[in-house]
């Protein structure tokens, strides 16, 4: 039996006390955004593709590296991987050009022969476990109502020691170029930051940044780049400030039902996904959302499967 | 390819030892010929040229 996972939210109101990086990157990004994502869980129709091609990669990557933690060697390790994504993906239908079960096992073969003979190895945590697959809940010490701390909830990939030094590893994966730019926007960064903080408070290591594993998912080929990012004591001090700031802002917004809409994001990168939403007049926008948007929540809470 | 889709579309559980490595080997030799493709030397971009304007009878 599958448990329901709890409500990210105190009971009977939006204010949302267990907060992950995808919920306060949205806020940070538009207190709207913020509320059409998380609140009201809109999505756009063909997000969803992108979210999980994202999951499946690295949830395979990582059931790759807990086989080579049990001690199965390569080979054998890469075909158990293909035989139990084969088995899970078998019911995915995906018409997108690079994010298919294809592309999906062509990247994973790709990217485990890439790096085959990688000087990553997997860290192992005091208990005895490889640290792959690792959902964290960190309790943050200021509260979201009397007696509900809030927590700062994540899911690292995997931790790996690297030129002996200790690193989370995050999985990432792009359709643009694995060029210096693209790597530029893990810092600043909050889930990064977020992940340093995590690593360093629940498992005890001292860790000294994040790896990013980038991958560039195209109709005929993937190609892979790495790079990392480290933050100082310092700037996680600050981080965890501005995050205690954060969630009064949202706070208050929830109380008072009010989610002004920040312009200066609507049009950065491809734009946001909103952007036609936002720029019709409020009385159509209900129906505009219906039309090319589905329902479909995003808890912090929910245990990866 | 079409033995590829077909590896693809059959139901995983009945897929063998030999199939699985069939689709690995199938990807290692793609990994292969898209590595020679990103390594082999691009034909000389056809030099610019100059004209000198003073040599020009205008």
């Amino acid at each position: 039996m599958v448990e329901e996972a709890q409500s990210p939210f105190i009971e009977g109101t939006n204010i949302q006390f267990a907060l992950d990086s995808t919920s306060l990157g949205a806020a940070k990004k538009c207190l709207r955004y913020y509320k059409q994502t998380i609140i009201d869980g809109w999505r756009r129709r063909d997000e969803s593709v992108h979210l999980r091609w994202g999951g499946e990669f690295a949830k395979w990557l990582e059931f790759y590296h807990k086989c080579r933690a049990a001690g199965i060697d390569y080979e054998d390790a890469l075909e158990e991987t293909l035989a139990y994504l084969l088995y899970a993906t078998f019911e995915w239908k995906s018409d997108h050009p690079t994010k298919n079960r294809e592309t999906l096992v062509r990247s994973i073969i790709w990217y485990l022969d890439a790096y085959k003979d990688d000087l990553a190895k997997t860290l192992i945590l005091k208990d005895g476990r490889p640290a792959v697959e690792l959902s964290f809940k960190l309790e943050l010490p200021w509260n979201a109502a009397t007696g509900k701390p809030y927590i700062l909830c994540g899911h690292i990939d995997r931790m790996i020691e690297y030129d002996d030094a200790a690193f989370v590893q995050d999985q990432k994966s792009t359709g643009g170029s694995l060029g210096a730019y693209y790597f530029k926007q893990f810092s600043p960064n909050g889930q990064m930051s977020g992940y340093t903080v995590a690593g360093k408070a629940i498992f005890d290591i001292a860790i000294s940044g994040v790896m990013i594993d980038a991958v560039k998912v195209l109709v005929g080929s993937t190609e892979f780049a790495r790079s990392f990012t480290s933050r100082t004591q310092g700037q996680l001090d600050e981080w965890l400030e501005d995050t205690r700031k954060w969630t009064g802002i949202i706070k208050f917004a929830a109380e008072n039902d009010y989610w002004p809409m920040n312009e200066n994001s609507c049009h950065t990168y491809d734009g946001c996904a909103f952007r036609e939403v936002c720029s019709q007049d409020p009385k159509v926008r209900q129906s505009y959302l219906e039309t090319y948007f589905h329902k479909s929540f995003w808890n912090p809470l929910e245990p990866r499967l | 390819l079409s033995e590829l889709s077909e590896l693809f579309d059959r139901d995983p559980l009945k897929l063998t030892k030999t199939d699985r490595r069939a689709i690995i080997q199938k990807y290692r030799d793609d990994r292969q010929k898209f590595l020679l493709g990103q390594k082999a030397p691009r034909a000389a971009k056809p030099k610019s040229q100059v004209i000198d304007l003073d040599s020009l009878d205008i």
